[in-house]
């Protein structure tokens, strides 16, 4: 019985593991707002780290693409709010 | 937090001095972002964001850039204008009247909505937005911000001539928020530089004050964002 339960459980904590990774690589832009050291966070268009808790973007290109983003998204304030660095002044006013 | 709590919302303010400029015009009182609102999503709290090499800090007045990417030089972008001196700091001052067009429309003589519209070059990048705030007439006869039943930008597409000559199509777009005091819309920005006299928005302004049947709407209408 003891030899059945442990490969069951290391499936199962497998499969759990699997699910948040996938799971964190669909965030995008709706949660770079940590203060993780040094971060990597993908949008369909741009790549960008957080360092130090500011944006760091490979290129020129990476920058606008991500404005591009926030641009395209500007009227859904919820989802804009959510990576929002400055402050909370959005959901303030 | 409520901006109708003064002593609150100025201990905020006082608490996030790189994150707004207190603007005085035409005797009312504004708190600002120092940048055009998409890039201010993507500032930190110190106005700092890294684009390759380059370590760039915004404020309202000027633009800081570190170009060999040192960041022990963080500091240094903080001290006043006139007291940096490294070579290897930018400093892009900015226009300190970007905003270019000012309107208002009273709902009575102690309430009214603000329409402006700005212009920011920043990082070589232009930004073009419009903002929409109510206002409540305080003590003094200065005017203060002041939530009101419903703000709204919008605009019903435009067409944007480029100075390497192409044409850009903005289609309609449309932001509004209950229960707010200050919205803000950024119509346009690009790398390029924008012919102006053959370019055309008309951006709408509108604030609603009250409910159902008691409800007033004050709309400022055709507001050139190309000029």
């Amino acid at each position: 019985m003891k030899k059945l339960i442990s490969p069951i459980f290391i499936l199962m904590f497998a499969v759990t593991i699997f699910f948040m990774a996938s799971c964190s690589k669909d965030e995008g832009l709706n949660k770079p707002n940590s203060n993780a050291s040094s971060s990597t966070l993908k949008t369909t268009s741009s790549t960008y780290s957080i360092v130090n808790n500011r944006f760091v973007f490979t290129n020129q290109t990476a920058f606008l693409n991500t404005l591009q983003y926030v641009f395209n998204n500007q009227s859904n304030q919820g989802l804009l709010s959510s990576i929002y660095l400055n402050t909370d002044f959005a959901s303030m006013m | 937090m409520s901006i109708d709590d003064s002593l609150t919302f100025l201990t905020y303010v006082s608490n996030h001095q790189n994150s707004f400029k207190r603007m005085e015009y035409d005797s009312a009182i504004f708190y600002d972002l120092p940048c055009p609102s998409i890039l201010a999503y993507i500032l930190n709290p110190d106005g700092l964001v890294q684009i390759g090499s380059k370590i760039i800090r915004v404020t309202y007045d000027a633009t800081f850039t570190i170009t060999n990417g040192d960041t022990s030089k963080i500091p240094l972008l903080f001290q006043p204008i006139n007291q940096i001196s490294d070579t290897s700091i930018q400093i892009e001052n900015r226009v300190t009247d970007n905003m270019f067009s000012y309107r208002t429309s009273y709902f009575s003589s102690k309430y009214r909505v603000v329409a402006r519209l700005h212009k920011d070059r920043i990082g070589g990048v232009d930004y073009y937005r419009a903002q929409t705030t109510s206002q409540h007439k305080g003590l003094f006869g200065i005017w203060f911000q002041k939530k009101t039943n419903n703000l709204k930008i919008w605009h019903n597409g435009g067409t944007v001539k480029l100075n390497n000559g192409n044409t850009v199509i903005l289609s309609p777009a449309t932001i509004q928020k209950d229960n707010a005091s200050d919205i803000w819309m950024t119509v346009y920005f690009a790398a390029v530089p924008v012919n102006h006299s053959q370019s055309s928005c008309l951006v709408n302004h509108e604030g609603t004050k009250g409910s159902g049947n008691n409800a007033v709407v004050r709309q400022i209408l055709n507001n050139q964002m190309f000029r």
